[in-house]
């Protein structure tokens, strides 16, 4: 590796972690804010946002493991509960957009 | 991902794991040996099963009525298939060659979810939209 990528690296985890704590924060805010019309697209933007701080926590407990460790049954469940909340804001954002789609409206 | 997808630096280097495609990454650092792989498997299976079916519903439910919403749950649901995709055809076409790549490619990544949050936060963040001319029949609602 060299010395850019040494320095590169960190720099791009930093910002990205932050990228997705911010996004998370602004889903947050978005949805205790947002306008009644929008409740719905706010809980998907929600769901989203919880599950991908799941993920980074997951993740970075996964990052503390030795490589070529045991994964464990405990943390591969855990993982797979972190993608619950994405799942269920793709369910929610679903049924919402039927729900449009029955009434005929936009 | 999916959404495994969380970004971290773990002792390997590895960085921009997205949520999604977490459960892949344990496999990847055990070696796919060890106590719990079994877990692992059935795990990832159902995960990948999952993914697929809520994109084929969010790719259905995209094509016949168009809109933001449906559209935020694309990207959504396709962004773990999106990091499948590009972790499979990374090797072939050199994505990862350097670590330049790699970061790179750790973002592409997570493009669709970060198109979805963009599309997402920027209707709900963003003024109200103005209402349009009063069609025919509907005036006065």
């Amino acid at each position: 590796m060299n010395a850019i990528a040494f320095i590169f690296r960190p720099v791009w985890v930093a910002a990205l972690n932050f990228a997705h704590l911010m996004a998370l924060l602004l889903a947050a805010g978005a949805a205790w804010a947002a306008p009644r019309r929008y409740r719905r697209l706010a809980a998907v933007m929600l769901l989203a946002a919880l599950g991908w701080g799941v993920n980074v926590a997951v993740s970075l407990r996964m990052a503390t493991l030795p490589v070529g460790g045991t994964p464990g049954t405990a943390l591969a469940w855990a993982q797979f509960a972190g993608d619950l909340p994405v799942w269920a804001a793709v369910v929610v954002g679903l049924a919402a957009a039927r729900r449009g789609a029955s009434r005929g409206g936009a | 991902m999916g959404p495994g997808r969380a970004c971290f630096s773990g002792a390997d280097g590895v960085v921009g794991r997205s949520p999604g495609p977490a459960i892949r990454d344990t496999r990847r650092r055990s070696g796919g040996r060890g106590e719990g792989m079994a877990a692992v498997h059935l795990a990832e299976g159902l995960a990948d099963g999952i993914d697929a079916l809520l994109t084929a519903a969010a790719a259905v439910a995209f094509l016949r009525r168009r809109g933001l919403l449906p559209l935020v749950v694309l990207l959504l649901a396709a962004d773990p298939l999106w990091s499948l995709g590009l972790q499979a055809l990374g090797p072939p076409l050199g994505l990862e060659s350097t670590p330049l790549r790699q970061v790179v490619t750790a973002v592409l990544s997570d493009a669709p979810l970060w198109g979805a949050f963009a599309l997402g936060l920027s209707r709900l963040l963003g003024p109200e939209p103005r209402p349009g001319p009063s069609r025919p029949g509907v005036a006065g609602r």
